[in-house]
């Protein structure tokens, strides 16, 4: 019997366009406008940026050589070509020709004209030349420089928006399941179909589980896809792929006996709806759905209460190191919100069924 | 059409869920504008100081400083708090390429900064962490620069190099420094501080002057820290507010909805009443439910200082008004072009999730690409968040901006509006 209902409730929820739309489309659309937005702050610095060209232009003869041979060390050490510029405009020259930034050097002074475009070069100039002329004071004619300690610290591998947003957004779609039932639920309520299978005398526990077998497999269907789709699109990568998958399926879980339990509570679909998305929004709010849990200022004891930022965290984690603390967390917590969810929703069910009769 | 008003505000009152939303959406707003908020907000104003910026907390973040404009991020924790490490900082400092972000660490030993450390390499972001050690004067005055303060590396970033170098430049010189004082006086080790400042000043004297142009859009605004805490409150509450709106104007729609598939609107027709004057009164509601949000945000913020929010209570007033007027006109449209109340609940929460997104309310777009930032150009609340932005620096076309912007949005919905119904029309 179970399987027959389960078979019909996939097959009515797959019949629905908003369905396809939610759990494919709608977290490959979200996570590419965020990948964009956080793009340059969350972008990786490894090594010098490409090779670029610098302007300069020297007002005064009076040491000229010196800031020509320094140029040209500096030149010979990194991809940066120094190209002078004699009685020209420093922003004209920036305007019209391939140049990073422009610097000025005066007797005493020197100015950078700094692009827009190529902020990152500019400050790398500044530094490099500020490095030199610091270098000349304070060792002088002594090449010994002063010792360091520098250690490597242990951090989290920085990862790149495309990663973040591109598994975030599966997260935090799967956590909108019960989406995918409201064409079932609607049709279900309209036809009385529920009544007439109670007269059956079918119990609610399965009654129950043919929802949420059904509701939570159509939704792992598109959420994998979606997955997929984006992967292959977007480029997203995934760390550990069976214990990713676990967390996925487990919050799919989670997900569909929450919105089932909203639904047995107050048999209103409308009203479902919208306090499971509020829910959610504020989880994924505190979660680091929206800004980059590890630059938000949200306190780690509020942070932890949303099963998001366990999930989030597990995830990201086990793409950039291969390991997460969180990982545990990650799979109990929504287990724990399946069964305490599922216990509600039939007791819920039983009760309102009781007040029928 | 005043008869149409009156039973649609009637049917929206005994709504639960109007209520709800009604006094949810400022009220979260009213609280969001009360709390304080920490100092590193999403709109960082000071990203363009050279200056050392000092935070109140160890604790406090500093991944937003790293905005892509080429500064690398170092996080100082100065045990020392002397003279001579100010000095060290702010030659640091003056190199252009690192933001350095120190917190007074008056105490700390290296067990602390290490538990520190894993915090910052684990929940923040930024290149290196320093540890200026109690002594530094000490150890730098025996040569010792080595045990003065370490580099803790919290990146793989191929210009920390530059910083590694920078730091040991710096130190020589304070080194060479304390060497003089000692030569010049009688050689003894517990030279005098400001002597040893002094002649780091004289020889800094020997550094050419650097000035900084920066070839860029100068119609941006720059707000202060203050304004830029105030933006980012803002983009909450207008975040807050148009989820507000969206929602008790779906109730509106949903009027329409029933009113449609119970045939009221046919019968309503036969009292020669045109589909302008229904659709009109259905707004009318709108501009109702604006005025009582409107109200009761007006009310609840009357406790909050204007200082605190940036602008006038009346400017608050009018933008939240406004915003209104336009969201609740969008909600009316999805009801008129969905058939069932469920589909327009979520495309009208899908609409507010993805607007508020990209109109930067939650996080700033200025580092986005072109295509979003156009996306974001069409959003009505990307310019009431500039407006707010023109309140705060004091341009007084922030007025007409937002009329112009109402008006259009209006026209526009009004357009798309009458548009469905005559497809609808058509289909039937």
């Amino acid at each position: 019997m179970i399987r027959y209902l389960i078979k019909n409730n996939i097959k009515i929820m797959s019949r629905s366009m908003v369905n396809v739309l939610c759990f494919i489309l709608c977290p490959m659309i979200v996570s590419a406008v965020l990948i964009s937005a956080f793009s340059s702050l969350l972008n990786k610095f490894e090594g010098n940026t490409e090779s670029f060209i610098v302007g300069y232009s020297i007002k005064s003869e009076n040491g000229s050589e010196s800031i020509r041979q320094l140029l040209s060390s500096l030149g010979s050490n990194s991809d940066i070509t120094f190209g002078e510029y004699k009685n020209e405009d420093p922003e004209t020259v920036l305007t019209n020709n391939d140049v990073a930034c422009f610097i000025e050097f005066g007797e005493k002074d020197y100015k950078i004209y700094e692009k827009d475009d190529f902020e990152i070069q500019g400050k790398i100039i500044e530094g490099m030349l500020s490095v030199s002329f610091n270098s000349m004071i304070a060792n002088g004619a002594d090449p010994q420089t002063a010792a360091v300690t520098v250690n490597k610290a242990d951090f989290i591998p920085p990862v790149d928006s495309t990663d973040y947003y591109g598994i975030i957004y599966i997260v935090y779609f799967a956590w909108c399941a019960i989406v995918c039932a409201s064409g079932l639920l609607s049709n279900e309520k309209k036809y009385g179909i529920d009544n007439r299978f109670r007269i059956s005398g079918i119990s609610e526990f399965k009654l129950y589980l043919a929802k949420f077998l059904s509701v939570g497999i159509v939704v792992l269907t598109g959420i994998t896809l979606s997955s997929i789709c984006s992967a292959l699109l977007l480029g997203v990568h995934w760390g550990n792929i069976l214990l990713s998958a676990l967390i996925v399926l487990i919050l799919v879980m989670a997900s569909t006996a929450m919105g089932l339990m909203f639904y047995s509570i107050t048999n209103s679909l409308v009203l479902t709806v919208i306090i499971v998305f509020s829910i959610v929004w504020i989880l994924g709010f505190i979660g680091g759905s929206f800004e980059v849990y590890m630059f938000s200022s949200t306190p780690e004891s509020v942070r932890i209460i949303s099963p998001i930022y366990h999930e989030n965290r597990a995830l990201i984690e086990l793409l950039v190191q291969g390991k997460s603390e969180y990982l545990l967390s990650a799979v109990l917590y929504p287990l724990a919100l399946v069964i305490g969810c599922s216990g509600i929703s039939v007791a819920a069910n039983q009760l309102r069924r009781r007040g029928r009769k | 059409m005043i008869i149409l008003l009156k039973t649609t505000l009637k049917l929206l009152f005994r709504n639960k869920g109007f209520w709800f939303f009604m006094l949810l959406a400022p009220t979260l707003s009213i609280l969001m504008l009360s709390i304080k908020v920490a100092d590193n907000t999403l709109y960082t104003a000071d990203t363009y100081k050279t200056e050392v910026i000092t935070l109140e907390n160890a604790t406090d973040k500093v991944a937003y400083y790293n905005n892509g404009i080429g500064m690398i991020v170092i996080k100082v924790y100065d045990a020392s708090e002397s003279d001579l490490a100010k000095y060290f900082l702010d030659s640091l400092s003056k190199n252009g390429m690192f933001k350095l972000l120190r917190v007074d660490a008056k105490g700390m030993d290296d067990a602390a900064f290490k538990e520190r450390l894993k915090a910052d390499g684990y929940d923040d972001r930024m290149n290196a962490a320093v540890f200026i050690k109690e002594n530094f004067n000490d150890e730098m005055m025996n040569g010792h620069s080595e045990k003065a303060f370490e580099i803790d590396l919290l990146s793989d970033d191929g210009r920390n190099a530059l910083f590694e170098t920078e730091a040991g430049n710096i130190s020589k010189k304070i080194m060479s420094a304390y060497d003089t004082v000692k030569m010049t006086s009688d050689g003894s080790p517990a030279a005098d501080t400001d002597a040893v400042l002094t002649v780091l000043s004289r020889m800094d004297e020997n550094l050419p002057t650097k000035e900084v142009v920066s070839v860029s859009d100068t119609t941006k605004r720059k707000l202060t820290q203050e304004q830029s805490r105030q933006k980012t409150l803002i983009g909450y509450v207008f975040a807050f507010l148009t989820l507000g709106f969206v929602l008790c104007g779906t109730m509106v729609s949903h009027t329409v909805i029933s009113e449609q598939k119970e045939q009221v609107l046919v019968r309503v027709k036969l009292a020669n009443v045109g589909n302008v004057t229904y659709f009109l009164a259905k707004y009318l509601a709108g501009v109702v439910i604006s005025f009582m949000m409107t109200f009761i945000l007006a009310v609840g913020t009357l406790f909050i200082s204007e200082e605190k929010i940036g602008m006038s209570h009346l400017q608050l007033i009018l933008l939240t008004f406004l915003l209104g007027l336009i969201f609740c006109s969008i909600s009316l449209l999805f009801g008129v072009i969905f058939k069932d109340i469920m589909s327009a609940n979520v495309t009208a929460f899908t609409v507010w999730s993805l607007s508020s997104m990209l109109s930067g309310l939650f996080f700033p777009l200025d580092s986005a690409t072109s295509m979003i930032k156009i996306i974001s150009s069409v959003l009505p609340q990307k310019y009431f968040l500039d407006g707010a932005e023109m309140i705060f620096v004091g341009d007084n076309m922030v007025y007409i901006m937002l009329l112009c912007i109402t008006a259009a949005y209006i026209a526009l919905v009004a357009s798309l509006g009458g548009l469905g119904i005559k497809l609808k029309k058509a289909e039937a």
